[in-house]
């Protein structure tokens, strides 16, 4: 009998609405009451039901726009910091990495090691960047500059947070410090040799550009009048004055095949010494 | 400020609604036998307690639930007294038949239990109905019986150890025809 009855309650738990019935009388109620007694609709027809992927202009449709709102603001700032990643001191992004991304990075580290970390890694940061505009050929003293400002920013910053940890540890700061000055200068002088190859390498690559559209003048020059010298080759017969290069000696020692010239005045010189043929000419001119 | 206060209260009623609406209307249902009429009594439920929350008595209401169920006994009061031509008594003596439209309220695989089950609460006294329902199919206190009913605890603990005698030799009977 107990079992029973259990069964029997158990079944009247059981029993309730059903979904239609359940529609039908929350509509009912809206009807009866306020409209907006219910913050959701009970029935929609799919048929009268407003597109969610278009928005008209009315005040309701605003409440809708504010989450897609939201969702695009968060994606593009999102975007723009992504972007400003990659950034290089004097690009215009630079200044919201510096100032937006990197502070961000800043409030959401918490112990003053992880902050003395971050700023080491940053002032890293800051010398490749430096390198790569010495690859790219972008750097000017106004980059440099940018990029110094921020490496002494961020190792002023070091040396408070390790006033910091001072008050507890002081052997471990003095560690701290020593290492940042020597990779400090280490960097440095990197840069330093770097931008002198840089600007080397650009001073003889001038040089070479100089040479290059000499030699492409004298081209053209030597096509145009083969005989006229043309400044380079000027320049180089005056060095060939003071210093005969070794063509210039093979030229002498070495006899080469007579030219015109040399023919006639081989021709003349045989007038001048009269051969035995030359009376019998003579005689029968006479 | 109101807008806040109205807020509140649609949320309240809101969440009453979603909490209570299948318990009122099985409280209706098992007093009425009827859907449409069960449905009926709960919309008039829902409707006078939105009511008197949105009026100045709303803010006296410490137990929704309770509130509702006392709004749903009346209701299901004054209804009895509007017909008393078509009462359970006569639906008892007719017979009580489960329509088309009752078999789908019921779990199929235990019709045989569910149509006991109607028949048997059906045969309960109005009084003993009420508490029944509350203290096993809806599980309330006899604390909350009390209150619904404006009755001692003592009188609703012996109510319901009656009723539960009742609905045993009720489903006894039943088993010997």
């Amino acid at each position: 009998m107990e079992k029973k009855l259990n069964n029997i309650i158990n079944e009247m738990k059981k029993s309730r609405m059903t979904a239609v019935e359940n529609a039908r009388l929350k509509l009912r109620i809206m009807t009866s009451l306020e409209k907006d007694v219910f913050k959701e609709t009970p029935i929609i027809s799919p048929f009268i039901q407003k597109s969610p992927y278009f928005f008209g202009f009315s005040f309701h449709s605003f409440s809708k726009l504010i989450p897609i709102t939201v969702i695009v603001l968060v994606i593009a700032i999102g975007g723009v910091l992504h972007a400003s990643s990659d950034s290089l001191p004097g690009d215009t992004l630079y200044t919201i990495k510096i100032n937006i991304k990197e502070k961000i990075e800043e409030k959401l580290t918490f112990t003053p090691e992880k902050k003395i970390a971050l700023r080491q890694k940053r002032i890293e940061d800051r010398f490749t960047e430096v390198e790569k505009l010495i690859k790219e050929k972008r750097i000017t003293p106004k980059n440099l500059s940018i990029a110094q400002s921020e490496i002494e920013l961020e190792r002023a910053k070091i040396e408070l947070e390790i006033e910091e940890i001072n008050k507890e540890n002081p052997t471990i700061t003095e560690e701290i410090k020593t290492e940042l000055d020597s990779s400090i200068n280490l960097r440095k002088e990197q840069i330093d040799t770097q931008i002198k190859e840089e600007s080397e390498i650009e001073s003889i690559e001038k040089e070479l550009a100089n040479l290059e559209s000499l030699l492409q003048e004298e081209i053209k020059f030597g096509e145009d009048t083969p005989s006229a010298p043309s400044p380079l080759q000027e320049e180089v017969n005056k060095e060939g004055q003071k210093i005969p290069t070794e063509g210039d000696i093979k030229e002498n020692d070495i006899p080469t095949t007579p030219t015109k010239e040399e023919a006639n005045t081989d021709s003349s010189s045989s007038e001048t010494v009269p051969p035995t043929s030359s009376t019998s000419l003579l005689d029968t001119e006479i | 400020m109101v807008d806040v206060n109205k807020k509140k209260l649609r949320d309240l009623f809101e969440k009453s609604y979603k909490d209570f609406s299948d318990a009122i209307f099985r409280y209706c249902y098992f007093h009425t036998s009827n859907r449409e009429k069960a449905l009926d009594l709960s919309h008039d439920t829902f409707v006078k307690t939105w009511e008197y929350l949105s009026s100045e008595k709303g803010k006296e209401i410490d137990n929704i639930r309770a509130f509702l169920y006392r709004v749903a006994r009346n209701l299901i009061i004054d209804d009895r007294r509007k017909k008393k031509s078509s009462s359970l008594d006569n639906l008892l003596e007719n017979g009580f038949e489960i329509t088309g439209e009752e078999s789908e309220f019921i779990i199929k695989e235990n019709e045989f239990e569910a149509k006991e089950a109607l028949k048997a609460v059906q045969g309960l006294e109005e009084k003993y109905k009420d508490v029944i329902l509350m203290r096993y199919v809806e599980d309330m206190s006899v604390k909350d019986i009390a209150k619904i009913l404006d009755d001692n605890e003592n009188t609703v603990s012996v109510r319901i150890h009656r009723g539960i005698e009742k609905l045993k030799s009720i489903l006894g009977e039943n088993e010997k025809q």
